[in-house]
């Protein structure tokens, strides 16, 4: 069975992530230390402070689990 | 017949599957995630950024001790599979796979380390590889990184 809904989710949320990995150096430059809420190939928000972005989109009435939400910074992480 | 190749992201030298994940027992409807293929990680956890974005409630019953990761200090806790699907090969067609995700929850109560955990990604470890029969393979000069199907 075809999930249409699943299938249009993921269609956008891999031509959002492309389009963020297109301007990730850009961004990087901008939002340095950063997390960056974005879809539909927008920033949405962002803020140094993870708890503080996520109350900044509820206040916008934005559910965060319809976003991405990716940290920025110039120095490099290793996990 | 030609193998089902599933086509990663290429950022910052990191491996990305852009995928959906659902959760009938956790009560969360499809959403929108991604995640890096980690080969040195045994496990898959979900980043304390992806619980807090998602509102997963990591319930202290089911921890699984510690484990450190990217210079941090996680509690790890068993959640329920979580389903994540992702187009198979170049068709529209999907893959649903069941992955045991541990949630991560920082232990520092210091605001700088508590920073320092959120930054962290979802990862997909070799148990993902090893239980959905997928091979990995990255070819960094030609700018490819694709899963192929093995099962």
């Amino acid at each position: 069975m075809v999930d249409d809904d699943a299938v249009s989710m993921l269609l956008s949320a891999q031509s959002d992530m492309k389009w963020f990995g297109a301007n990730f150096t850009k961004f990087k430059k901008e939002f340095n230390n950063k997390f960056i809420a974005f879809r539909n190939k927008q920033v949405i928000d962002s803020d140094s402070n993870l708890d503080s972005l996520m109350i900044k989109l509820r206040k916008s009435n934005i559910n965060t689990a319809d976003v991405f939400i990716e940290f920025l910074s110039n120095v490099k992480a290793i996990l | 017949m030609e193998k089902e190749r599933v086509m990663l992201q290429i950022m910052n030298n990191r491996l990305i599957l852009v995928g959906v994940i659902e959760s009938k027992n956790l009560r969360m409807p499809k959403r929108i995630f991604d995640a890096i293929i980690d080969t040195g990680s045994v496990n898959s956890y979900l980043s304390q950024k992806d619980v807090e974005r998602f509102q997963i409630s990591v319930q202290s019953k089911n921890s699984e001790g510690e484990v450190d990761f990217g210079g941090s200090r996680f509690v790890q806790a068993k959640i329920p599979d979580v389903e994540l699907s992702f187009f198979k090969g170049e068709s529209k067609e999907l893959r649903a796979i069941k992955i045991p995700f541990r949630a991560l929850k920082t232990t520092k109560s210091s605001e700088r380390k508590k920073i320092i955990a959120s930054e962290l990604p979802s990862i997909l470890g070799m148990d993902f590889l090893s239980n959905s029969k997928y091979s990995l393979h990255v070819v960094l000069t030609e700018n490819i990184a694709y899963l192929q199907y093995e099962g």
